[in-house]
Formats: structure tokens, sequence, C-alpha cells
């Protein structure tokens, strides 16, 4: 969907891009991730001509987009950046609206179109009369995701557009932003300095160092073959760890066993009979969680419970550690 | 236990009463004279009026017993005074628009009895003390009482002046006998003002706006260009104007053709061209800071959703920038509707030309003639323009009242 071709960018003497290729398939979620000024924004930039190559060529579904008029290449491809940019003499609905009245949408489709988006975003539509300065950092950034897809651009460009939102608010967005884009299949092109973002949204992700690919690949291909020292210093000595917050327990579940049957008592009796009580997660928890919860427990195995609190089975300390297929074969 | 109210006045409040109350018992309300120049006798209220003065005295007394605020108790001393109560507040506006009124009947009542015997009946300084002491009694009604009851205030007290001119009470004073003199002439020079005014701030506007697009596209021709206006908004105004005389005479000389089109070193072209020099920087600048003041990420986005330049500038920059440029344009026409009097001086028209006349003549009542509505029109223009600036600006301004918080 998006090719980028041997392209190069530099800022005066330095070479912000330097003859860089990636090819970005239909549908895929890539995330470009690297160390302040590796070159990933600017390469985002020069997918929509905010920023026009010095070399090379740049295609976005098959044509040549330096053949294109630049405002006409933008309006189909979505653009979401960290400081949002909503225009604040603007109603949420105008917002919204902006690409689809550019278009020349007729009036009655616009307004089913915000409805929609509103919805996909997960805001009420009462939302559409409110002004940007009435939303706040969470809210605001979801009405710049809901702008950006509101024509079904077939690409999406983000540049950290979660970067100023406090952690929790973050997180859920991330989760949710991970769960449309699998459901829309937009291909999206996605910039963060931050390896768990990366690792939440999931897909093919892209280190990018001096302006060229350091390391290209699964996220579990970083943590098995890590390219070079430099890959593993920027992902840090808990990426491992980080990995396994991508799979979730249920993936891992098994049977209670006998054994572990004992301590499936709830904390209060075991504290009255002196038994031992194993350490509780919720089906929704991942591995990571997991982990966490039996070094917080004191146990190698812990409990998976639905949310009435229902035993459904447990996880063992093997299983947890594991990454994935081959992982799993490797730590029996 | 017995609880003992305690009086605490608001001082700005009973400053005003206060000041009414010394201005119409102990200041003349009216200056009587023989004839317009010669200075005259004075007329108080208590010797020509008692019943009027006891009137106007009993109801600043009222104000002041309703503006009293219970602050509680000797032994439970309340930490914040009560706030007024909505009814005090009507009672409040109600006296304050009864003493306007009263004031403005009583001078009127007295000029055309003293007019009757002969001579002529300025306002004295009894009456504008009082006028100040009035004012504050009606804008602390009016500020409490919110933007549309406020506004219904100043509107009752805006109606009452007008029936009681149109109705002739005021039309032996002094000021409306220099009116009715030369009514003719008034509407001209006011008419002259207000185009000297307004067609400086037109062609600043104009030429402000292009001068911004100019400004914003290069640093160094920013720099050329704020340096020049700069200058001009340093030069005094008067020299100015004297500056412009043998250039523009020397020009309109050499060439007849623009004699013939009205450029003279004297007349309204040099009063114009000086106000248009003035009105320059502040509607220049603040189309070039409103411009600026669009944030980089809104500029950015917009491109990004397909906006072409121009697409850009009409449906983004320019909204955004609006209240700052009404603000600049709002700057410059109470500064120009100010500076227009000194064209009075060269010949340029305009109610400085009253003025003038009135100084030359040692004619107060002339001066006033030209001096309040200038006044006038310079508080309605700033008025006018702020009220909407303010409401083109009321989504994008930081002091907004109300702000969102709900959780993402």
């Amino acid at each position: 969907m998006i090719s980028i071709r041997n392209v190069t960018k530099s800022f005066g003497t330095a070479k912000a891009v330097d003859d860089l290729s990636l090819e970005i398939g239909q549908g895929e979620l890539c995330v470009l991730l690297g160390p302040s000024g590796c070159g990933k924004s600017t390469t985002l930039r020069l997918v929509n001509r905010l920023l026009e190559p010095d070399s090379g060529s740049v295609l976005v579904g098959g044509e040549n987009t330096s053949f294109l008029p630049p405002h006409e290449l933008r309006r189909r491809i979505g653009y979401v950046i960290q400081s949002i940019g909503l225009f604040p003499h603007l109603s949420v609905h105008d917002n919204i609206a902006t690409v689809p009245r550019l278009l020349g949408w007729p009036r009655a489709r616009i307004g089913e179109r915000v409805a929609e988006l509103l919805a996909l975003v997960g805001l009420p539509d009462y939302f559409a009369k409110r002004w940007p300065r009435q939303l706040s950092g969470g809210e605001a950034q979801r009405v710049g995701v809901a702008r950006a897809l509101a024509a079904d651009p077939p690409v999406l460009l983000m540049d950290e557009p979660f970067g100023a939102l406090d952690p929790l608010t973050r997180v859920r967005l991330q989760v949710e932003f991970a769960a449309l884009q699998k459901r829309l299949g937009t291909t999206v092109l996605f910039v963060t300095h931050d390896v768990g973002e990366a690792l939440r949204l999931g897909g093919t992700m892209v280190l990018m160092r001096g302006g060229q690919i350091e390391q290209l690949g699964r996220p579990e291909d970083f943590a098995h073959q890590p390219a070079s020292a430099f890959v593993s210093e920027f992902l840090g000595p808990e990426y491992g760890l980080e990995l396994l917050g991508r799979y979730p327990v249920m993936e891992r579940l098994r049977p209670l066993s006998a054994l572990s049957s004992r301590g499936a008592v709830d904390s209060a009796s075991a504290a009255q009979s002196g038994e031992l009580s194993l350490p509780r997660i919720a089906s929704t928890a991942n591995l990571k969680e997991a982990l966490s919860a039996m070094v917080a427990g004191g146990n190698l195995v812990a409990l998976v419970c639905d949310d009435s609190g229902a035993v459904l089975g447990e996880i063992s300390f093997e299983d947890a550690a594991c990454l994935d297929k081959e992982g799993e074969q490797r730590c029996v | 236990m017995k609880l003992s109210a305690r009086w605490q006045l608001d001082p700005v409040l009973s400053t005003g009463v206060l000041l009414t109350i010394l201005a119409v018992s102990a200041f003349p309300l009216l200056s009587l004279r023989p004839n317009r120049m010669l200075s005259g006798r004075a007329v108080y209220l208590a010797v020509e009026a008692l019943p009027w003065l006891l009137t106007m005295l009993a109801i600043a007394g009222a104000v002041l017993f309703l503006s009293r605020r219970r602050t509680g108790s000797a032994y439970f001393p309340a930490p914040v005074a009560v706030r007024p109560g909505h009814a005090q507040l009507i009672w409040q506006a109600g006296a304050g628009l009864l003493l306007l009124y009263g004031l403005f009947a009583v001078a009127g009542g007295l000029a055309a009895i003293q007019v009757a015997e002969g001579g002529r009946a300025s306002l004295g300084s009894g009456f504008w003390l009082a006028l100040p002491g009035i004012y504050v009694i009606l804008h602390d009604a009016a500020g409490r009482l919110g933007r549309r009851r406020g506004f219904l205030v100043w509107l009752l007290a805006a109606a009452g002046l007008v029936l009681m001119l149109a109705g002739g009470g005021l039309s032996s004073l002094s000021v409306l006998i220099e009116f009715s003199n030369r009514r003719d002439s008034f509407i001209a020079s006011l008419a002259e003002h207000l185009f000297l005014a307004g067609f400086s701030t037109l062609l600043a506007f104009v030429t402000g706006f292009v001068l911004a697009l100019l400004a914003r596209a290069g640093t160094w021709l920013e720099r050329i260009i704020f340096a020049v206006m700069n200058t001009a908004q340093t030069i005094p105004t008067l020299s100015l104007l004297g500056l412009l005389i043998l250039p523009l005479s020397l020009l309109a000389e050499r060439y007849p053709a623009l004699a013939a089109a009205g450029l003279r070193g004297i007349g309204p072209t040099p009063a114009i061209i000086a106000l248009f020099l003035y009105a320059l920087l502040p509607i220049a600048g603040n189309i070039l800071a409103g411009l600026r003041s669009v944030d980089a990420s809104v500029r950015e986005a917009a491109a990004a959703m397909g906006m072409t330049a121009t697409q850009i500038f009409l449906r983004v920059e320019l909204p955004l920038a609006l209240p700052l440029i009404v603000g600049g344009v709002r700057t410059a026409l109470t500064q120009s509707i100010g500076n227009a009097i000194l064209a009075g001086l060269i010949g340029g028209g305009g109610l400085g030309a009253l003025i003038f006349l009135g100084l030359a003549q040692a004619a107060p009542d002339l001066v006033l003639l030209g001096a309040l509505p200038v006044a006038a029109l310079a508080l309605a223009a700033d008025r006018l323009l702020g009220l909407l600036a303010r409401y083109l600006g009321r989504r994008t301004a930081d002091s907004g009242v109300y702000q969102g918080a709900a959780i993402a």
C-alpha cells in the first residue's frame, strides 16, 4: 500500500533519511520506532508530502505521490499528530467533517458519517456539538482520530498520537486503536519512541537509527535475533518481559491440577487454616501480569479467574514465561 | 444571646453616594451668566430648589442604607461579606436611575427658569461632580446584576436622557442652545468627524492587511515595515500634521491634477493621511499577531487534511485571527476618533472645529458641544468593537467560563 523506495532527505548537511526503502502491505500496521532524530517522523512526513524527498520515490496505492497535487494526495491519507491540531474555532462535528467537506460530500452524508465516527472512536453523539477547548486530552485525540478517518482513507499516518496523554488514557487508547485498526483494515504507519506502545499496537516493528532501518520484523524477532547491540540497548533489558505483555493468559490456560486445587480456597479461609493460597489473576490479564502476580504472591502457579471470581484454570511459571509456539518448545 | 448587626459599607459604592450627596448639596448645579462669554453667578440647589435637593439626598441615603452588609455578629463574625440580594440590587439600580433623571431634570428645569429671565445657564461643578457619583451607583448595580440586566440598566439610563432631550426638557441649557443655534453646522461637523475617523481607519485596514501579509512573508520585510510604522506612531500628532503641510502643498503645486483631486497642505486630506498613518500600526500589528497566534499544529493539521494554501488562510488562519484583528481596528478607530479633533486645526473640519472655535471665543459650552460627542463616539466605538472581539473569540479565548473536564 505504501512503498518507500530509496528515499533520501537532508536538512542542510544532516541526512534525516538515508536511502531508506520500506514496503507496507495493505491493512498492515507498521510501527516506526527509534530514538529522537532517527528520521522516523521525517519518513512519515515524506509519505503525505509535508516534506519532499531529495531523491527516491514514494508510492501510495501504487501511485507515485510526486505526480499528484499534494492537497489531493493528503485528502486520501489520514494524519494524526501528538498535538492533535483540532481547529479551535470549529465544533467537534465540523472538525470531523473537514475532509468530507473538502471532498464536497452532501450535507446529509457528512452528518451520518460524523455520527458513525463518533461511535467508532467511543464518544457519545452529543459530543458533536462540543468545542475543542471543552475536551480532555483523551477526548480530543479521539476526535483527532475520527477526523483523520472521516473520508475512510486507505492509509493513516500517526506521529506519536498518544504521546501527550496521561499513562492510563494512553494505554486505553492504544489498545482501542489496535482493535479499531484490525476491524477497519486501514493501512497504518505509526511513529513512536515508546517500545511499550509499539508492542501494545502489535504489527510490524521498524527500528530506525540515523535515517536508516536498523531492524525490521515481528516484535519477537527483535528479542530472539537482535540485529545489533544498538537494538538490544534501545529495547532495554526488560524487553523480554515487555514482550510477554502481548499475550493473553487465556491462551496458556490449563485445567486446575490436583496440587493447585488445594490452594484454590479463598485467601480469607486460607489465612485462617494456615493453608497455602495461590495468587489470582483476571482472565483478561496478559502473561507479564501473570508473572508479576506470581512474583508478588510468591508462587510458581497462579489461578485464572473470571469476572465473578470463579476459578477457570491455572497457569504455571513455565507457561507464562514462554514467548510463542517456537518459544514454548524451547522452554519445555 | 444578643446578636448585634454591624454595618459594613462597600467602599466604592459609598464613595459614589457620598460624592453625589456632596456634589448636589455643596456645589453649584448651574452657573448663570448674562451672556455666553461673561462669567456668571452660581446656582445652588439648596437655594433655588430645596425640595429637589432633599428628595435627592433621601434617595442617595436610601442607597447607602440598602448597601449595608450584614456580616455576622460581634460573637460570630462572618469571614466574607454576605453578597447583596437580587432585590437589593434592583432597588439600587432604580435609585441610581432616579438620581440620574432627577439631576438632569432639575438642571434643565432651573436652566429654563433662569433663561426666561435672560442670560445663559451652563452646567456647574455640582452637576459634573454628581455625574460620576451616580455613575458609580449605577455601575455597581449593573455590574452585580449580570450582563443582561446590567445592559438593561444602561439602556434605561440612556433612554431616559434621550427622552428628556427629545422632549425639550434640557433645551434651555447653554450647550443645547449652542446646538440649536448651529444645528446644521453641528451635524455637518459630526458627519465630517465620522468620515475622517472612519475613512482613515478603513484605508489603514486595507493597507495594513497587505502590509501584514508582506511582513509575514519575510523577516526583513517585517523589520522595515514595522520600523516605518513605529516611527509614524512616535511622531506627535500635531507635529505630523505640521510636517505634512509643506510636502503636500509642494506636491499640489507641482501637479495640479493632485490638487484638483483634493490634495492640499491643509484641509481634510492631510488629516486623513495623518490619521491613516497612526491607525496603521495597531491594525497591521494586530493582523500579523493574529495570524501568528494560530498554532503551528493547527496549521499543519489543516495542510495534512488536504487544504490548499488559500483554504488554510480563509478557513483556518483568518477566522482564528479575527478576534485580534477586530481588537486592532478597535484601538485604531478609538484613537482616530480622538485624534480627528486635531483636523479642526488645519481646516479639516470635524467636531474639533467646534472645539477650537469655542476655545477661540472663550465659549465653554461650544467646547462642550464638540467635546461631548467625541467622547461618546470614542466610548461607543471602543465598547462595541470590544464586544464584537469578545464574541468572535468566545470559542477560543483562554478565559472562557466553561472548560469541560470529562475523562476520556
